[in-house]
Order: C-alpha cells, then sequence, then structure tokens
C-alpha cells in the first residue's frame, strides 16, 4: 500500500530547523534595517517577504496530513533560501553589508539549507517506496470526538477579527508583506472550513487539510510578529492559544470525516 | 530526488550578477540625468533578475523553475527597452548602455539554452 497521508502531524515549533528559521529571519531584518532608504521598495522589501515566506512555508508545510504536499512547501523553502542569498550577495555586492556580516548569515542560510534537504530526502521515501502502513511508522491517533463545525468556525471568525485589529499595529514597511500574509492566512482558514461544509468527504478532508496549513502559518507570523515586537505578550499569548486550540478541533474534525468515510464505505 | 543545485554555480546567476553590478553602476553614473522614478525602476528590474535566477535554480520543481526562469527573461527584456529608451533619450551614454547590453545579451542566450535543457529534461 503506497503511504501518501501521513499518521499524525507534529507541532512545528518542536522542529530544530524552525528555530533556526526564526534565528535567521531576526538576522535578516537586522540587516535590511541597514540597508539605505532608496532600497526600501527593492532590496529591503524582497528580503522580508522572502525570509518571511520561508517560515511559513516550514509551518505549513510540516502541518498537514499530506507528504506530497510538504514535500512541495520544503521545495518552496529552498526556493526562497534562494532569494534571500541572491538578495545578500547582491547587499554585500553593493557595500551595504560587511564581509564578516555576509559569511556569518550565509552559514546561518547553508545550515537551514541543508536542513530542509534532508526533511525533504526523508519525505521523499514516503512518496517513492511502498511501505506497509502498519510497519511504517508508531503513531497515535486523536481521539475522535463528535464535535459540531459551527465551534471551529466561531473560533476562526474570532481570530480573523483579533488578526485584523492586530494588523493596525504593523509597521508601514511590512504593508506588502505580514501584513497582507497574515490576513490571507487568517482568511484562507475561513474560507476552507466553509468550504469543508458542502463538500464530499474526500474534498472536505483536502479542505480541512489545507484550514489546518493555513492556521499554522498564522501562528508562525504571529511568532515572528512577537520576536520583531510587533504585538504585545498577551496578544501573542491569545491569538496562541485560540490558534491552537483551533488546530485541535480541526484534527479531530478530520478523524471524524476519515471515520464517517469509513462507515460509509463498510 | 532530484539533486539541489548550487546555484551559485551557474553562469546564468553570475552573469546576471555582474548585470545588477553593471546597473548600479549606470544609475551612479547618470544620476542626475535620471528621475528617481526612473533609477528606482532601474534598481528594481536589476536586482529582480538574479533573485529570479536563484530562486529557479536553488529548488527541484521543474515547473517552477520554467515559471521563475520565463519571469526572468521577461524581466531582461523590459530592462533591455527601459535602457534603450533612456538611451534614446541620452539619459544613458552609449558606453554604459553598450556594456549593459551586453550582459543582457548574454544572460538571455543562456536562458534560452536552459529552456533547452528544461525541454529536453522533459522529454527523458
Amino acid at each position: 500500500m503506497k503511504i501518501s497521508k501521513k499518521q499524525y502531524v507534529g507541532n512545528v515549533r518542536d522542529l530544530k530547523v524552525y528555530g533556526k528559521a526564526l534565528q535567521f529571519h531576526k538576522v535578516i531584518y537586522e540587516i535590511v534595517e541597514s540597508l539605505p532608504d532608496y532600497e526600501r521598495y527593492n532590496l529591503s522589501d524582497m528580503l522580508r517577504r522572502s525570509c518571511s515566506s520561508m517560515v511559513a512555508n516550514l509551518a505549513e508545510g510540516n502541518t498537514n496530513f499530506y507528504y506530497k504536499k510538504e514535500y512541495n512547501h520544503l521545495n518552496m523553502v529552498l526556493s526562497k533560501i534562494g532569494e534571500c542569498r541572491s538578495a545578500l550577495d547582491i547587499s554585500r555586492m553593493a557595500g551595504y553589508i560587511s564581509e564578516s556580516e555576509y559569511k556569518n548569515v550565509d552559514f546561518k542560510s547553508e545550515e537551514i539549507l541543508k536542513m530542509v534537504i534532508g526533511m525533504m530526502r526523508r519525505t521523499d521515501r514516503y512518496l517513492d517506496n511502498e511501505l506497509d502502513l502498519d510497519k511504517a511508522e508508531t503513531f497515535h491517533k486523536s481521539t475522535i470526538l463528535p464535535i459540531d463545525i459551527s465551534e471551529v468556525h466561531k473560533k476562526v471568525t474570532t481570530l480573523n477579527s483579533l488578526i485584523s485589529d492586530l494588523v493596525l499595529q504593523y509597521p508601514i514597511t511590512e504593508r506588502n508583506n505580514m501584513k497582507d500574509q497574515i490576513t490571507r492566512a487568517a482568511k484562507s482558514t475561513l474560507e476552507n472550513l466553509n468550504n469543508s461544509k458542502k463538500s464530499s468527504y474526500s474534498q472536505a478532508y483536502l479542505d480541512l487539510n489545507t484550514a489546518l496549513g493555513s492556521i499554522s502559518e498564522t501562528l508562525a507570523f504571529c511568532d515572528i510578529s512577537i520576536m520583531q515586537g510587533y504585538i504585545t505578550k498577551s496578544q501573542y499569548d491569545e491569538i496562541n492559544n485560540l490558534g491552537t486550540e483551533i488546530l485541535d478541533l480541526v484534527i479531530d474534525l478530520m478523524n471524524q470525516v476519515n471515520k464517517e468515510k469509513d462507515e460509509e464505505v463498510y | 530526488m532530484k539533486r539541489v543545485e548550487n546555484f551559485r554555480d551557474f553562469q546564468l546567476y553570475l552573469r546576471s550578477m555582474y548585470l545588477t553590478r553593471e546597473s548600479y553602476e549606470v544609475i551612479h553614473v547618470c544620476k542626475e540625468d535620471l528621475t528617481d522614478k526612473e533609477v528606482a525602476l532601474i534598481r528594481k528590474m536589476a536586482i529582480t533578475i538574479p533573485i529570479k535566477i536563484a530562486s529557479a535554480v536553488g529548488q527541484v520543481n521543474m515547473k517552477l523553475r520554467f515559471k521563475n526562469l520565463n519571469n526572468a527573461k521577461s524581466i531582461v527584456i523590459q530592462l533591455r527597452a527601459t535602457l534603450l529608451e533612456f538611451n534614446k533619450k541620452k539619459k544613458v551614454d552609449d558606453h554604459s548602455f553598450t556594456r549593459i547590453d551586453g550582459y543582457l545579451e548574454d544572460i538571455l542566450k543562456l536562458l534560452h539554452g536552459y529552456f533547452w535543457w528544461i525541454s529536453n529534461e522533459k522529454a527523458k
């Protein structure tokens, strides 16, 4: 039996590479601060967007049930690392950063690159090899609970309104970057949740899976926001707690969809 | 899994970096004749080309590679047209234009070669 679906999703914050990506993001933002004003809408914007997207893709890839999707998101991370490294090459060439600064940040990016390639190789094995599902991995299954979708819907709506208020605090430099991306991710969660109500079982599962990725992406942007000091600790805690609750509820909903599908088949 | 290439080993990337350096040089030389908007336009296009190439080469999805390289190609063409226009308006001198145009020509040739290679890979 070919395995294309994961048995469980882990917490992206437990990944070493995620921590390294956040540290890299911090260093990049420090470099961006030192770039001249005329690069604000060119190089600075590119660097900001690429490194934020890198963190978000890592989170979205890790928090979904399909290996193929994880692989694609990890590939996007590679692409974004390439963008960051190229922008750093330009910064060095233009003399905006010193050689030691460049070497230090390039080493960090290479470290992340190697870790992501390792993760892709691992994921690729699941895509290539035909393994016995039972022997593949030991896993724990979430308990199947009878959850009404309206409960998740209510929580996601609350999260959306919290995010809408939150983005007003973001600096103007984040207008085309994090402000847009966090709003889009939060909206995508709600849209996919709504779509799952009207879909067939397999489509509902896919929609919920996308919603799961989007919520994880939203939380990744919150991690960046607190790190950059755009939001307060209490705001972060509020969003983080709500986001974690939504993640658990969506995973339970997915199990429910799976169970209902099995009952219909047999 | 396909091998992840180091984009810095690619002639295409190196030439695009030379192009960026040359474009910055032109901006420096001709800054009195160019408006702020024109300078920003050249700068944006000059930095986008190597970034798109790095983004394309540094990952393993062939469709994404093709898409990003195609974007890079259209920016190369746009930059060429923009600089030609500035050259006609005597905002960019002939010497600077010829130098940049040489790099643009090289990049286009290398891009076409790369597209041909991608098509061959697909056929395999």
